[in-house]
This record gives structure tokens, C-alpha cells and sequence, in this order.
């Protein structure tokens, strides 16, 4: 039985991650005599049997016809997509050393930027106000931008207005 | 036998070439003075694409850079930075690495050659453009995962937006209307990926199964409201992407009109669903060129 036959039938996630420990039946490792190092990197040219090739990407871009003639297929040709206005832009590869540094705070929000909510919530906020909607004054927060949840706001909202309720009633 | 006959042709033949190769008299030949393998001699138009691996292009004067002329202050983007940047900027400040790096590199080759030891203030710079555009791939990243689990996550919450939205649409007054319609083309740039300007080179990638959805919504949103402040006989509902289209190319009333032709010459079938994106990218590309003909006509 070959090698993959016998993966098929157990092809979970887990069992594919523990695959270098997993044994044929008569205790040969899948593959690779040996336990131990690091061995889950790509596979470079020179690895591989005969039939493995795995080019640069610079080559194969085209087809020889029956008269020799090379003809470049022009989309497997690669392409670099530079911005139109890349030498006219105000943007600087590194920036001034005067510029402050600011800290970015993300709360009440699952994963942080990863966050689906967030993502869904800055789209409405885009709707809504347009595509300046997040524009804030570093300066004045102290350098640092807060990104807070909606429900964390209003809670906070609440219970300082349960506090001002209670001084008034003092 | 053949190298002997060989042999005499080429002996016989350098005999008559070295007869031939008579100088004349030396001292009437002129000389011209030898020309130096100098940078002067070659005419090098500035606008030359490889000058971009210079550090001010045609104008510079050395090929590697003295320290003093490194901006060794400069620090690279900081992610914080980056996040706030848009798709357009985060492409420019890559190339722009990009650039500089190749300057740097090719200072650091040159020197090589030369025998120059000590690249380290050219390495620290190359560091910080590297983390830069580390830091881009990650923050591209992380938009990607958050646009991935928004399909798929909180749809029940965009749902109920959508309608808050549409309910607002609906019964707004005639003087918030044109502040509604803002909103309602920056919404469906947002949830349907339909942009405000449509272009036929990005039309393959525009219209998707989401486009398709955003058409019915943006389409059925507009006509309710028309069909509430004007007294129109029309008749409800909008047969399939054929008929919902018009309402996204033309204002509301031209739409109209046209739908109502297309029910009275009886060509508003309802396509199949395998149909729908060639008919649209055929439709719009078509109204493009169209429009892009009215205006150089104009």
C-alpha cells in the first residue's frame, strides 16, 4: 500500500500535523528514518524525485510551436503594478524623526484589528460620516488613538450619569 | 591526405595574405588621440529608467553615498502608522521602499567591488525599510482575516443595519434626501463592493455574488422611495438583475421608462443564475463606452 493510501483514511487536521510520527504498519516512520530535527520546511530545486521541478517563476511563460518559434504567453508573464503617482506623492520611504510616535488601544473588541465586529462597525461608521470618520487629534488624546467598542462607551456614559445623579441627590 | 591538402590551402593562403599586408609609409598615417573609458564620453539620457537606482537620480555625483549623507535619523513606519493609511498610500510607501532599498543595494554591491568593508550604516537603513514593509504585509493582513470573518460572522447585525438604513431612506424628508443618497452610494461601495465609479478594467474582479445582492437591495430601495412621494403606476416586483439594473446606471425616472420598455418589447426575462455576471459586465461595459462616447462627442 502506498503512502498516501494509507492518509486517506484518516485525514483529519491532527493526524496531519502529527504525520512524520505516524507509522505504517509494520513501524517504518511515513517518512524519514529519523524522529528528531526540523524537517517541515519547503522543499528546495534540488530535492525531490524526478519528476518534482519547481522553477523560478522566470521561465515557462510561453510555448514552442512545430516551427521553433517561442510564443511568450503574456499572463504568465509576471507583472510589477506600480502606483501612477508614485514620484509626485508626498509619502516618504522612512519617516522624519520628529514626528511623534503613537500608541494604538483597541478595546472591547474580540482579536484586536483581526475583529470582525470592528470591521463591520467601521463600515458603518463610513456610511454614515464619510471617509473622514475616524480623523481624531493625536495631540490632544496624549498620542494615543482608542478604538472602544460602542457597548463599553454607553456602559461607561451610564454609570457616570448614576454618579452625577447621586452627588446631585447629596 | 585531407590535412595535407588542408594544410597547403591555409599555408598557401596566409603566404598570399602576409604578401598582401604591405605598410605604406608610417610616418603619413594621422593618429587620433586615444579616447579614455571615462563616464564623459557616454551620452546618457536623464530620463533613463535605471538612473531610479541612484540616490537623486541624473544629478548624482557619487556612486556610494559618504555617511554624512545617509539619513540615519529617519525612523521606519510603525504599524500604528500604517493601520491609518489607505490601500492606495500603503501601495506607494511599499514601492517606495522598494526603491530605496534597490539604492541602497546597489551602493553596497559597488562597494563590494571596490573593497569597502564596513556596510553598516547602509544595513541599519535597509532594516528599517524591511520592517516597513513587514509591518505593511501585516496590516494588509490583518484586514484581509477581519474582511474574511465579516462574511461570515455578524451577518445578523449588517442585516439589521441594512434595514435601520432602508427604513431611514424611506422616510427621510425632501430636504435630507441628497445626505441619504451620499450615504446610500458610500454604503454600497461598503457592503456590496459595488464602486461609486465603475470601471471596465475592474469589472471582472467588481461584480461578484455580492455585487449581485447590493444590486437588488440599492435597486428596490430606490424605486420604493420614488414610488412613495410620486404618484407612478409601475408594477412591483423587479424582474431579476435585468430590470434592477437600470436603477444603479440612471437616475430613477429614466429607469423607469426603460423597464417599462423592456416589458412592453417583452425581452425582461428572468436570467439564469449562470447568466447574470456575463449579462452584467456585458451591460455596464457597454454603457461605459457609451457614456464615454457621449462625452468626447460633447
Amino acid at each position: 500500500m502506498r503512502a498516501s493510501s494509507v492518509l486517506n483514511f484518516q485525514a483529519t487536521t491532527s493526524n496531519a500535523l502529527r504525520r512524520p510520527w505516524k507509522t505504517y504498519k509494520d513501524g517504518t516512520l511515513f517518512y524519514g528514518q529519523i524522529k528528531s530535527g526540523s524537517k517541515r520546511h519547503p522543499i528546495t530545486t534540488k530535492q525531490g524525485n524526478k519528476h518534482f521541478y519547481k522553477g523560478t517563476r522566470s521561465t515557462g511563460i510561453g510555448n514552442l510551436d512545430s516551427r521553433g518559434r517561442y510564443h511568450i504567453n503574456w499572463e504568465k508573464v509576471r507583472t510589477y503594478v506600480v502606483p501612477k503617482d508614485l514620484n509626485t506623492s508626498s509619502l516618504k520611504a522612512l519617516v522624519s524623526p520628529k514626528s511623534p510616535e503613537f500608541i494604538q488601544q483597541v478595546i472591547g473588541y474580540h482579536d484586536q484589528w483581526k475583529s470582525p465586529e470592528l470591521a463591520l462597525h467601521n463600515a458603518i461608521n463610513f456610511v454614515e460620516y464619510g471617509a473622514n470618520y475616524s480623523v481624531t487629534d493625536l495631540e490632544q488624546d496624549g498620542y494615543i488613538e482608542r478604538i472602544v467598542h460602542p457597548n463599553i462607551i454607553a456602559k461607561e456614559n451610564k454609570e457616570n450619569m448614576e454618579i452625577e445623579e447621586e452627588i446631585e441627590k447629596n | 591526405m585531407v590535412n595535407i591538402i588542408l594544410n597547403r590551402s591555409i599555408s598557401s593562403s596566409s603566404c598570399l595574405l602576409a604578401r598582401s599586408l604591405k605598410f605604406k609609409d608610417l610616418s603619413k598615417i594621422k593618429l587620433r588621440e586615444p579616447i579614455l573609458p571615462t563616464i564623459n564620453n557616454f551620452e546618457v539620457s536623464p530620463d533613463h529608467p535605471l538612473w531610479q537606482f541612484f540616490p537623486q537620480g541624473s544629478n548624482t555625483t557619487t556612486p556610494i553615498r559618504q555617511s554624512e549623507d545617509l539619513d540615519l535619523d529617519s525612523r521606519g513606519w510603525t504599524s500604528a502608522e500604517l493601520r491609518r493609511k489607505s490601500f492606495e498610500d500603503l501601495h506607494k510607501i511599499w514601492y517606495l521602499c522598494l526603491k530605496e532599498r534597490n539604492i541602497l543595494a546597489r551602493e553596497v554591491r559597488t562597494g563590494e567591488s571596490i573593497g569597502m568593508m564596513d556596510f553598516s550604516r547602509f544595513n541599519s537603513i535597509d532594516i528599517k525599510l524591511i520592517k516597513t514593509q513587514k509591518r505593511i504585509k501585516q496590516v494588509l493582513l490583518e484586514r484581509q482575516i477581519a474582511y474574511e470573518r465579516s462574511q461570515i460572522d455578524f451577518t445578523e447585525e449588517k442585516t439589521k443595519y441594512l434595514q435601520e438604513f432602508r427604513e431611514s431612506f424611506l422616510n427621510c424628508e425632501e430636504g435630507e434626501f441628497e445626505e441619504q443618497y451620499e450615504k446610500l452610494i458610500r454604503l454600497q461601495y461598503a457592503f456590496f463592493g459595488i464602486p461609486p465609479e465603475l470601471k471596465v478594467e475592474n469589472l471582472d474582479e467588481d461584480i461578484t455574488i455580492n455585487f449581485i445582492n447590493g444590486l437588488e437591495y440599492v435597486s428596490n430601495l430606490k424605486l420604493e422611495r420614488y414610488l412613495k412621494n410620486n404618484d407612478v403606476e409601475f408594477e412591483m416586483p423587479l424582474n431579476g438583475p435585468m430590470e434592477q439594473l437600470p436603477f444603479l446606471l440612471f437616475d430613477v425616472e429614466e429607469a423607469i421608462n426603460q423597464v417599462k420598455t423592456l416589458r412592453e418589447e417583452g425581452i425582461n426575462i428572468k436570467l439564469k443564475k449562470i447568466e447574470i455576471i456575463p449579462f452584467l459586465k456585458n451591460a455596464i461595459t457597454k454603457h461605459i463606452e457609451q457614456e464615454e462616447e457621449g462625452e468626447t462627442t460633447m
